[in-house]
């Protein structure tokens, strides 16, 4: 029998995703902190988890290069992709918010420049309220652009609030919660149905306890 | 030295040349399709690669506009190259065939051509479809027909690990006729449900509001999917008039007449499966062959199409994504 392809986001996500599997009994030996690999397989070869960039998991999965995949809400609100949502998994939460200079709030301009790592989150957050906006796409340290002056604002993902403070900007608007999703590959979904409906119920019941206890 | 080649000389991205040996395969595939449609008497049909952008704009529900691969007339109007199968053969029947007192049963083996602007780039613009229109039929006889000839062709081609997919459009539709939701609120909950969107669809309702047995029904739709017995029984339980209910006995006829004929073991339901196409009305469906992550085959009923043409057919087909077939049998 093949494997169930699970494609996981470096970074933040890896490790409560394998303690939430650890939970229903799913373990990877080989994964460790330091190690350089990228494909682990679970002790009773049913499972593969391939480690991939979090904005390349909705294509691995779209594509149906993974069956599953783990991703943040961030990354499939940036990029979009045509599969089955099915669970918020509960963690890794954090924001979408903008965020500025604190004399901004006041500051009506009539073209506002947002400086982003997500630019279609801006856009669209922005042209629900129907304010037209030029989008500055930025691949890190986005707290600097309207600093410098690059930008009136930034859309960002905002955990703690601590590197904006530390930066003299404060969060003006909340745009929307963000946490973990599983996401499945619609065919895989509809043709290893019996394997990926049990995982998925598996994984919610022990996200059910978590939010009670 | 890299032999840099003009651009001019290059193909334009999301094109393709065929080699003789891949366009032989080609051949073989359609041929095995055309004498199985040809032996169910459905005659093929051919409508112009180019048409008037108006007819594709006028019609609710069909391909969206920037997606549409346009050319300027003479007189300036726009012309679109055929974006989708269906809908210049549903026009050509309700303009052409005046007699209607009997069923019409047409194939198609055509290109269409699409701008897929997908988050890495271009995907595949011209798409080689194969498929089948029957008109004039409105029981569940023809959905029967429709479907049965869609595992008939998977089969004929060699596949054996598929799944057709059923749905039931107007489930939903009937279940949405029942609200004062808006266009935006409804598009919004369309979205969650297409994607199986439980938390989200939550939040949603969360803010709307309403009697909570249609709540209740709207949420569960997302998760009506699986064994097709248990499905139908659980969708029975939440249907709120005899709409619904009919609609629901309609796919369980169809359902029933397929696995009695023993097809079964290739059919799944998911209510959930509201297609983005709205023209499609009732029956629905997709199929999947098992390790290709996207489904090869969509069709389903459209009764309302050629009332946009002035004539009142009701129709159901399927077209096949002949290039994903190919692809799927060159790793096999």
């Amino acid at each position: 029998m093949s494997e169930v392809k699970i494609a996981l986001a470096k970074g933040r996500l890896e490790q409560l995703t394998l303690a939430a599997f650890q939970e229903i009994g799913i373990e990877f030996p080989d994964f460790t902190k330091d190690s350089r690999k990228l494909i682990f397989e679970d002790k009773n070869h049913q499972y593969q988890i391939v480690l991939v960039k979090a904005s390349d998991v909705p294509t691995y999965v779209e594509k149906g290069a993974a069956d599953i995949g783990i991703v943040g809400k961030d990354t499939l609100l940036e990029n979009g992709a045509d599969v089955f949502e099915v669970l918020d998994l509960g963690f890794g939460r954090c924001k979408f918010a903008v965020a500025g200079l604190p004399e901004q709030k006041n500051n009506q301009s009539s073209k506002l420049t947002v400086a982003s790592k997500y630019p279609k989150v801006a856009k669209d957050y922005y042209h629900k309220k129907g304010i037209s906006i030029e989008t500055i796409k930025l691949n890190g340290s986005v707290e600097l652009a309207p600093l410098i002056g690059l930008s009136d604002v930034i859309v960002d993902i905002v955990e703690t609030g601590r590197t904006l403070k530390e930066n003299g900007l404060e969060v003006l608007e909340d745009i929307s919660e963000i946490s973990a999703r599983l996401v499945v590959n619609k065919a895989s979904f509809k043709t290893k149905t019996d394997r990926i409906h049990s995982l998925i119920q598996d994984i919610e019941s022990v996200i059910e306890k978590q939010t009670v206890s | 030295m890299v032999n840099l080649l003009h651009e001019s000389k290059r193909i334009p991205e999301g094109v393709t040349d065929l080699d003789s040996f891949d366009l032989a395969k080609k051949e073989n595939v359609t041929y095995t399709l055309k004498e199985l449609y040809r032996n169910n008497g459905y005659r093929q049909v051919q409508t112009p690669i180019f048409e008037y952008y108006d007819l594709f704009l006028d019609i609710k529900g069909t391909i969206a506009k920037e997606k549409m691969i346009k050319l300027i007339d003479r007189d300036g109007k726009i012309l679109v190259l055929r974006p989708d199968a269906t809908i210049p053969i549903a026009r050509m029947v309700a303009t052409n065939y005046q007699k209607q007192d009997s069923e019409i049963k047409l194939s198609y083996f055509t290109n269409v051509f699409r701008m897929d602007d997908d988050q890495q780039g271009l995907q595949n613009r011209e798409l080689t479809q194969a498929g089948i229109e029957l008109f004039g039929k409105p029981d569940v006889e023809a959905d029967v027909e429709v479907i049965r000839l869609t595992i008939k062709s998977l089969q004929a081609l060699g596949f054996r690990d598929f799944k057709i997919d059923l749905g039931q459009a107007n489930y939903f539709k009937e279940l949405m006729n029942l609200s004062t939701i808006s266009n935006e609120q409804l598009q919004e909950i369309r979205n969650r449900i297409e994607n199986k969107n439980v938390s989200e669809l939550r939040q949603i309702l969360a803010d709307i509001e309403m009697d909570a047995a249609y709540k209740e029904a709207i949420l569960s739709m997302p998760l009506l999917y699986g064994e097709p017995e248990e499905v139908i029984a659980k969708a029975e339980n939440l249907a709120l008039n005899e709409e619904m209910k009919k609609e629901l006995d309609r796919l369980r006829q169809v359902y029933h007449q397929l696995t009695e004929e023993g097809f079964g073991e290739f059919l799944s339901i998911d209510l959930g499966l509201i297609n983005h196409l709205n023209y499609y009305t009732g029956i629905i469906f997709q199929g999947y062959i098992k390790n290709f992550g996207k489904p090869v085959v969509v069709g389903g009923r459209y009764d309302q199409l050629t009332k946009q043409f002035g004539t009142n057919l009701p129709a159901t087909g399927f077209g096949f994504y002949l290039d994903d077939l190919l692809a799927i049998m060159k790793e096999a």
